[in-house]
């Protein structure tokens, strides 16, 4: 809400600098995000005089003239046809920074132009131009604008954030009110004196939804001359983000901004039967709007109607078949109180919001409405000559009402923890205008018709303390009841990311949502496509869903990467997935499951002064995945070959299920090449992803032990075997380990060969038997029978031949 | 003939040629040649004999002090010439140490928001709160109506909404969480509650998804006077001791009364500068006491409990701490952001 300093003077004597009053403001809940100095926006705009015009020889519109600023004479070229010699006008040198955009020196046609001659249109003032602005003869030239031409322009302009609860503070008067309360001045009254009535013969009120329109003011003035707005009313408008349309109109904002209240003037003349009828719309009813938009109303919209169909939405916008225009003579201004959910339903659902429906909906003063009529009508009757009766129709079914607070002072100290500010209590309620009466134990205290945001104690709490900027209230640490610490989630999470940031992993964050365009491109949308959570609204015109895995993201963020030349990646994501899931009753229920997400691309290492490059394969990717596992919760993984299907996004021949503890936990692979093929990628990508919950519930649950060791030595035999091709390694491991060898405790692969030498589709395959007993030191003997019962068994299972 | 000259002569020459060799070969040599069996020292005195009986005896003692010295001065020698052989094998196998590590894998990183996440629960756990999460998905009740926003409430277009169908939606702030730790847990509570949340919303400074920590504290009675406490002592572990912080009246509708915090800017240190807009502070949470009607919603006695709750953004938390001026920055993955924090 942008408020003009001197407006707020007509409420509150003030004697502090603006900076102190936005302080104040500030620190008391009306955070003041800018402060703008009037003359600043209008620098270089001064008073001139029109010494002569001749045409423009190019254009016949324009004017070439010579002005005179009275420090140098200008050519200026200007389009204004009411432009001519004599004239004192307001030039915009070249630095002048209008609303209308800003002043430089230009050639128009051939013709060079040193500024602008203005309207008020260019000034920002009005919304339509009626030619430049000619000023009187006793205005000296040389003048800034601000001098003696508007001098309502030596303001400021405080831009003040009013949180949804303060309606009452979108108002010059609801500052002012805490201007007063802060600085202990009283509040300035408009004396208007009036006279309400429940009928009268200019207009019938019939309200048939009291709960939605609980109080509906009309007045009448007639007479009234349409026409433009004194200076100063253009230039509080103007101040406060509006522009001047004509005096009615510019009389119902100027009071809007006053006061708060939004009020709306109808052609009288255009009310049919001179009644109005507040009510319901019926559903379908039309009616256009001041916009010149038909708008197709529902039941739970209200209207104000006349006895012909609706002639406005009641606190939203009025209907163009009351609108008043030049023509009109006789005013029906209205001054009412809408319920608010329903002002702001039917401004969302039309997509209107507007300065009165913004006030509607955060609740306006019920006990203000008539003086704002009243306040209206005697502007009406000054600057449009207006003629009225201080007489105000007031229909008003469901009467204002407020419960009064039970106020517990005892409460209240402990609750801000400072008894000191109990003292200023009672002073600081009643400077908010509350009234205080005061019992032993409790006060009971009434609040104004304004302050609707005030409804329990808890609020006048918050009313004391803010006064003193809640600075009276010192910080202390509270009592901590110690409890044992729950080890919890982030224990495992931290040790999970603290093994894979040390394996060379680089976290990611992607968003959770990711578009159906993008599922396809990543060949997911299939496995997931019955499983989609969908987002009913989102950012873009593309369908959007919650990812059920994190392969699209993760493809995403390597992409951009190459684009930036960025190939050796290990990037991982903590993040959740979303799917739908069936729970026992087949019904649908929304499931995040948290998900462990790894990308490789490129190199592992790159080629350097002690080694050539290892790019990132089906084998160093499953040792990180490895190793990350076994770090973190100390269980070795195999790995199941998976359902050629199962994950259409992996290259089936290379790539596998984890298995961890006997049961699948994630995946990992090559990224099928049709998928590369939809990415600007240029390299292979490896993928994986873990089930976070599997993997923690197994970190809590796995107790490890010590099982002791043997203090005799190892002796190692080495075995090499020659298999088909298509026998996996873990098969054969699977034999040496049955061949009921005593003494073996472990054996690794150290040598694989392919080659001519020992056949096609044949590879050669060398194993390390590590024999340790726990009793002896094993001699040649007994270790070269254990490893003969193994090669027999190689033998018997699966005809493994041996090397000669 | 052998006379005193002659065995200072041998005597003379032995050291020189001691003096000058450098290998064990050469030792064995030369010890050989003076000491040994047939050594110089051994043809003096098988000379003995035949010198007068006078002399034998002076001439005797001294070709074996000549003979003792030798021994000494030989032995020495050649742990002499084994240490230089050592201190030679040594230094044959002298490195560049300025060449290039050997690194067989870099070093991994952690994000800079998660960073931050963990840093801000580490304080927070430190003065005894424990972590609690909730869904991101979440139900119009939890993320409104329970938290005194009812439908048709101004305070929800403080927040855009991404919504899945008429009553569930994306959290558009961690406070959803207090109210179903609440429901499941009886005072004293001490909670921060750490996730993600969602606005429609997207440009430098705003996210459609970022990070919030939502923390809360209920106990017999808490007072405006710890939710001070709590938060300066927050704010000045994270920002630094030296900052002033202050707070100023606000609304949430599920705070009462409300606070909007700020610390003095981290950039400009109170003078007024662009990140401040002058101001010289910055703000970087809200917060307040719980309002009543999330107790009446929970079932707590507000005569017996009171308690406060604060949020605050990650992100923004973040961009102050490492001077990042583009939020979009932390959700693009490029690595070349990541490697620099
Ligand atoms: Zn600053």
């Amino acid at each position: 809400m942008q408020i003009l300093l001197n407006w707020l003077r007509d409420y509150v004597d003030i004697y502090e600098g603006v900076k102190e009053i936005a302080f104040k403001l500030t620190m008391s809940g009306f955070e003041v995000e800018e402060v703008v100095d009037l003359k600043e926006q209008f620098k270089n705009c001064k008073v001139a005089y029109v010494n002569k015009t001749e045409n423009h020889p190019k254009a016949d519109k324009l004017k070439i003239c010579e002005v005179s600023t009275g420090t140098e004479i200008l050519k200026v070229v200007c389009g204004a046809p009411n432009v001519s010699a004599g004239q004192k006008v307001i030039i915009a040198l070249p630095g002048a920074r209008l609303p209308s955009g800003n002043i430089d020196k230009t050639v128009i046609r051939d013709v060079e132009s040193f500024g602008m001659l203005c309207s008020e249109k260019d000034l920002g003032f009005t919304a339509l131009s009626t030619g430049i602005i000619v000023l009187p003869e006793n205005i000296s030239i040389g003048k800034d604008i601000w001098e003696e031409a508007y001098r309502d322009l030596d303001d400021y302009v405080l831009s003040i954030n009013i949180t949804p609860n303060r309606g009452d503070c979108l108002s010059h008067l609801g500052i002012a009110r805490e201007l007063s309360a802060l600085t202990n001045r009283p509040l300035k009254k408009r004396d208007l004196s009036f006279q309400l009535v429940d009928k009268a013969d200019f207009i019938d009120i019939d309200i048939e939804s009291p709960d939605l329109c609980p109080r509906y003011t009309a007045m009448l003035i007639k007479d009234v001359k349409i026409k433009d707005s004194p200076d100063y009313l253009k230039i509080r408008l103007f101040a406060c983000g509006m522009r001047s349309i004509n005096n009615i109109v510019d009389i119902t904002n100027f009071v809007m901004l006053d006061r708060g209240q939004p009020l709306h003037a109808f052609d009288y003349d255009l009310i049919r039967d001179k009644k109005i009828i507040v009510r319901k719309a019926f559903e379908g009813e039309r009616i256009v709007t001041l916009d010149g938009k038909e708008r197709t109303l529902k039941e739970s919209d209200l209207v104000i109607a006349d006895t012909g169909g609706a002639i406005a939405i009641a606190g939203v916008m009025g209907g163009l078949n009351s609108e008043v225009t030049e023509k009109t003579k006789n005013i029906l201004l209205e001054s009412a109180y809408f319920n608010p959910p329903s002002i702001r339903k039917t401004a969302k659902r039309l997509s209107l919001p507007s300065e009165a429906s913004y006030r509607f909906e955060r609740g306006i003063d019920m006990l203000g409405v008539p003086e704002s009529a009243i306040l209206s009508a005697s502007m009406m009757g000054k600057l449009a000559e207006g003629i009225f009766q201080p007489v105000i129709l007031d229909a008003y079914p469901k009467p204002y009402h407020k419960e009064g607070i039970k106020f517990l002072p005892d409460r209240c100290a402990m609750y801000l923890g400072n008894k000191e500010i109990m003292n200023k209590a009672e002073d600081r309620l009643k400077a908010l205008g509350f009234s205080v009466i005061k019992k032993r134990f409790e006060w009971d205290v009434t609040v104004p018709s304004y302050r609707q945001d005030v409804t329990i104690e808890e609020d006048l709490y918050e009313e004391i303390a803010r006064l003193g900027y809640y600075e009276e209230i010192f910080p202390l640490l509270p009592e901590v009841k110690i409890k044992s610490r729950k080890i919890g989630d982030r224990d495992f999470l931290d040790s999970l990311k603290c093994k894979i940031v040390d394996f060379g992993g680089y976290e990611v964050i992607n968003y959770s949502f990711v578009t159906l365009k993008e599922l396809k491109k990543s060949l997911t949308y299939d496995r997931y496509k019955d499983r989609l959570i969908f987002i009913k609204n989102p950012l873009t015109d593309d369908e959007t869903v919650m990812r059920p895995n994190s392969v699209s993201s993760m493809l995403n963020v390597l992409e951009l990467n190459h684009k930036r030349s960025n190939y050796d990646l290990f990037l991982y994501e903590i993040g959740k997935a979303y799917r739908l899931a069936e729970d026992n009753q087949n019904n649908k229920k929304i499931e995040e499951k948290k998900i462990v997400s790894f990308a490789f691309s490129g190199n592992l290492w790159e080629k350097s002064w002690f080694s050539k490059e290892e790019p990132y394969d089906f084998f160093n990717v499953k040792g990180i995945v490895e190793g990350i596992i076994e770090a973190t919760i100390n269980i070795p993984i195999s790995v199941n070959v998976c359902a050629e299907d199962k994950y259409p996004f992996l290259n089936p021949a290379v790539s596998a299920e984890i298995i961890i503890d006997g049961k699948p936990a994630g995946f990992f692979g090559l990224v099928h090449p049709d998928v590369i093929e939809n990415y600007e990628i240029k390299r292979d990508v490896f993928i994986a992803e873990l089930d976070y919950f599997y993997l923690k519930n197994l970190y809590f649950a796995k107790r490890t032990y010590y099982y002791g060791f043997s203090r005799y030595p190892k002796v190692d035999r080495d075995i090499t075997v020659i298999v088909n091709e298509d026998l996996p390694v873990a098969d054969i491991q699977k034999i040496i380990f049955s061949s009921g060898a005593e003494f073996l405790e472990n054996i690794r692969l150290v040598d694989l060969f392919r080659g001519e030498k020992i056949g096609t589709d044949k590879k050669s395959l060398t194993f390390k038997l590590i024999f340790q007993s726990m009793e002896k030191t094993l001699n040649d003997e007994e270790v070269n029978k254990e490893t003969q019962k193994i090669a027999d068994n190689l033998l018997k299972k699966l005809k493994v031949e041996f090397p000669k | 003939m052998l006379s005193w000259e002659v065995i200072e002569e041998i005597k003379k020459t032995a050291l020189n040629e001691l003096e000058n060799i450098t290998s064990e070969r050469d030792w064995v040599e030369l010890k050989a040649k003076y000491l040994g069996k047939k050594g110089k020292l051994q043809d003096l005195l098988k000379m003995l004999p035949t010198v007068s009986q006078e002399e034998r005896k002076s001439l005797g003692s001294q070709v074996n002090e000549v003979k003792d010295l030798l021994e000494n001065l030989f032995s020495d020698k050649l742990q002499e010439i084994k240490l230089s052989l050592k201190k030679q094998k040594i230094f044959e196998k002298k490195v560049d140490i300025t060449l290039p590590s050997k690194r067989y894998s870099r070093t991994g990183r952690v994000h800079p928001l998660n960073r931050v996440t963990s840093e801000i629960l580490d304080i927070f756990s430190s003065l005894g709160f424990e972590v609690e999460e909730g869904p991101e998905i979440e139900e119009d009740y939890y993320n409104f109506e329970a938290l005194n926003i009812p439908k048709e409430h101004p305070a929800r277009d403080m927040q855009d909404t991404f919504y899945i169908d008429e009553s569930r939606l994306l959290r558009t702030h961690t406070s959803p969480v207090q109210i179903r730790v609440m429901e499941k847990r009886q005072p004293p509570l001490m909670v921060v509650c750490p996730g993600k949340v969602y606005r429609r919303d997207s440009d430098v400074t705003h996210s459609p998804m970022f990070h919030q920590i939502e923390g809360f504290m209920v106990d017999k009675e808490v007072s405006f006077s710890h939710l001070k406490g709590v938060l300066t002592e927050f704010l000045q572990a994270f920002f630094g001791k030296e900052k002033n912080v202050r707070f100023r009246p606000s609304y949430f509708p599920f705070t009462e009364p409300s606070a909007e915090v700020d610390i003095e800017c981290v950039v400009c240190e109170g003078k007024g500068c662009r990140v401040c807009k002058g101001s010289g502070w910055l703000e970087v949470l809200g917060c307040g006491m719980i309002h009543p009607y999330l107790f009446s919603v929970v079932g707590y006695d507000k005569s017996v409990y009171s308690g406060f709750a604060f949020g605050l953004g990650v992100e923004r938390l973040t961009m102050l701490k490492y001077a990042i001026d583009d939020i979009r920055l932390f959700y693009e993955g490029n690595v070349s952001f990541l490697e620099q924090l």
